[in-house]
């Protein structure tokens, strides 16, 4: 058993992504993710990795597109205006179906915005972001334990469906510092693909694009992806459920607010009301499933944000108009409160008597 | 389809003396018909560079990176690994590949637009760290694929799309010569200007490119040769007029020759 | 002995090697090749020197010489 160390979760995603057997991060400085920039600036010539800073994020996750190109395992880390600045980018890398691992530890916005933690990209970040239909898997963790084994899992989802994995962290998660046990350090060879470019040695030549001028083609190409990620949806939807089981209001939060809401749910079912959380684990592909058949038994929802609301739409997607589906949040880097969330729990709770 | 005359000279060629083939299409260059305009140099540069690749034997080794430009479809005339990458990007996508691959030999092949206008970033870092990389950079100073508008390298009073009077420096900036601009980087190798617009030109030009893989080759560092080429469609002109154009109007101002040496 | 072999419907009519053949062994078809242009052709086949300039400058590989 590896020991227990307190890290920052900044640090920790760094560590786990070289214990995944990622060698080659392309970053550039931005708050409030700077510690991963410095953390592998050391660590990974210690691996025997690459580390770039890049001149910008475009930069960046371009390099990531070539170091994918030739079938190795690269990351980038950003925050939310430098991962506005990567759409492109991402869009590249479904379109050509190349691994790749990419952090937002969102803050504030929009433009230039804030350096305080923020759930304000969770369009961005399930709804492609980019240009074209594409989705990036993307996994939303809510404490330091979770965000070293989530980023550990990115590399080997991104690996397994040649398909952008995002780490959803913000600016809490990436600066708290917490107790983890990190994982065994894996092979940091990646295992052979047989669409790599790597020379054309003794095989006929690859091409590595995502260029379709066949209009037939592309539709081709698009199907062939949404086959793809409907197989994530089915095998890679992740969630948790806290006092569920006959809960009649269902918070649903994930990331840092989903910490506040277990306190809150606590305090509730203390005082002996039927309170759940219900947490999705993966953003995209979201748990529509679930969330919809705790419809059958629960009375309210509420969604709770750092943000004007942008879950609460596929939390009133899964509902379908079954139950009342509410919306809390706290924007511009404000963390919301447990005595805000305890509040609203008591105003719903009032309602739906 | 080949021509009667030839026929007919095959037949009375002597038998003791064995013909052969001098110069025809080399092995990593497909054998389909190119989308180019007639007499566009993208033609004459991307046969270059299979027949470099295939002269240094690296054809196993080599990875290309098409730009966003006419140039977009490379990988369907290069017979060896080939990458898109996003506009103006190759040169990241290059860092990216060489550091994760350092035994791959990679080059991008980029236009005016795609290098000195939205991927001036990625050209000035990529040089400035010496990335041991190539690039070979073809100047018809005119966006070709989007109709014809300005490009950096533009001429003073060339009419374009978007320049409809002629480039004004005054308002556009004055043309951007790119081998001197990042020559004073210390990380920079190898960089060349040259042209197409004669058969002697053309030899140099592939003398400079080859230059330029040998360098990447023997680690020597980061090369770049820029190559002046026609685009008769959108200088408005007919191909041999475009050549004459390269040589009255271009070379002038972007003259030809080795800006540094290793 | 020398000769080029100019791949008729390849032939763009840009008309490079025309211009640049020392010794004027080439010219434009007066016919049209299935691009429509006139297409580049031997006309002096006698004159070839197998330099393969032609075949240097022309943009579409159009043009195989052998010597």
């Amino acid at each position: 058993m590896n020991p227990r160390v307190l890290m920052c979760g900044n640090d920790a995603m760094s560590e786990a992504a070289v214990r995944a057997g990622c060698r080659y991060y392309f970053g550039y400085p931005i708050t409030p993710q700077n510690e991963v920039t410095a953390y592998m600036a050391r660590r990974m010539p210690e691996v025997g990795g690459t580390f770039i800073q890049a001149e910008s994020e475009i930069a960046a996750i371009n390099m990531v597109f070539g170091a994918a190109a030739v079938g190795a395992r690269a990351m980038t880390s950003s925050s939310s205006p430098g991962i506005s600045l990567k759409q492109e980018g991402i869009s590249y890398l479904c379109g050509c179906e190349l691994p790749a691992v990419i952090a937002n530890v969102v803050r504030g916005g929009p433009g230039l915005g804030s350096i305080g933690p923020s759930q304000a990209d969770y369009f961005q970040a399930t709804r492609g972001g980019g240009h074209g239909d594409y989705r990036t898997i993307a996994l939303a963790p809510s404490t330091v334990q979770e965000l070293v084994d989530l980023t550990f899992l990115a590399f080997g989802l991104t690996e397994k469906y040649r398909n952008p994995a995002l780490i959803l962290s913000d600016g809490i998660l990436g600066q708290m510092m917490e107790p983890v046990t990190l994982p065994d350090m894996a092979d940091a060879e990646p295992p052979p693909k047989e669409w790599a470019l790597t020379g054309a040695k003794n095989r006929s030549p690859r091409v590595i694009k995502s260029l379709y001028l066949d209009v037939t083609r592309l539709e081709k190409h698009n199907f062939k992806l949404r086959e793809k990620y409907r197989r994530i949806e089915e095998e890679e939807t992740r969630f948790e459920e806290f006092r569920m089981r006959d809960a009649e209001v269902v918070l649903v939060a994930y990331g840092s607010v989903a910490r506040i809401c277990r306190a809150a749910v606590r305090q509730a079912r203390e005082a002996g009301e039927k309170v759940g959380l219900f947490r999705p684990i993966t953003v995209w592909p979201f748990p529509y499933e679930a969330l919809a058949r705790a419809a059958d038994t629960a009375r309210l929802f509420l969604s709770l944000e750092m943000s004007l609301g942008q879950m609460v739409e596929d939390v009133k997607l899964a509902v379908a108009g079954r139950r009342p589906v509410r919306f809390y949040g706290r924007t511009g880097g404000c963390v919301i409160a447990l005595e805000e969330v305890v509040k609203e729990i008591k105003k719903l709770r009032e309602e739906i008597s | 389809m080949m021509e009667e005359g030839n026929e007919r000279s095959r037949r009375e060629r002597p038998q003791d003396s064995p013909e052969r083939n001098v110069l025809g299409r080399t092995p990593s260059l497909k054998d389909v018909p190119t989308h180019f305009c007639a007499g566009c140099g993208h033609g004459i540069v991307h046969r270059m560079i299979a027949e470099i690749v295939d002269e240094l034997g690296i054809r196993e080794r080599v990875v290309g990176i098409s730009p966003v430009g006419c140039a977009v479809i490379g990988y369907d005339y290069w017979d060896f690994d080939v990458s898109e990458a996003a506009h103006g990007r190759p040169p990241a996508v290059a860092t990216g590949m060489k550091r994760a691959r350092p035994d791959l030999i990679i080059f991008t092949y980029q236009g005016d637009g795609d290098l000195a206008a939205i991927g001036t970033a990625e050209l000035i870092h990529t040089a400035n760290r010496g990335e041991n990389i190539t690039i070979v950079f073809v100047n018809n100073a005119v966006y070709g694929m989007t109709g014809g508008q300005m490009a950096p390298t533009t001429l003073e009073e060339q009419v374009t799309k978007t320049t409809p009077v002629g480039r004004i420096v005054s308002d556009c900036g004055a043309p951007l010569k790119v081998p001197e601009m990042i020559s004073p980087f210390p990380g920079t190798k190898y960089l060349a200007r040259t042209a197409l617009n004669s058969p002697k030109n053309i030899m140099t030009a592939k003398r400079c490119v080859k230059k330029a893989f040998k360098c990447q080759i023997d680690g020597v560092g980061f090369s770049l040769v820029e190559i002046l080429s026609p685009c008769p469609t959108y200088w408005r002109v007919s191909p041999l007029d475009a050549l004459k154009w390269i040589e009255e109007k271009m070379i002038p101002y972007f003259p030809l020759g080795e800006i540094k040496t290793p | 002995m020398a000769r080029v072999v100019v791949q008729r419907d390849r032939c763009k009519a840009c008309g490079y090697c025309v211009a640049f053949c020392p010794k004027s062994v080439l010219a434009m078809s007066n016919d049209l090749n299935i691009r429509g242009v006139h297409y580049a052709c031997v006309v002096d086949k006698d004159a070839c020197t197998g330099c393969a300039i032609c075949g240097m400058v022309c943009p579409d590989v159009a043009i195989e010489v052998y010597r």
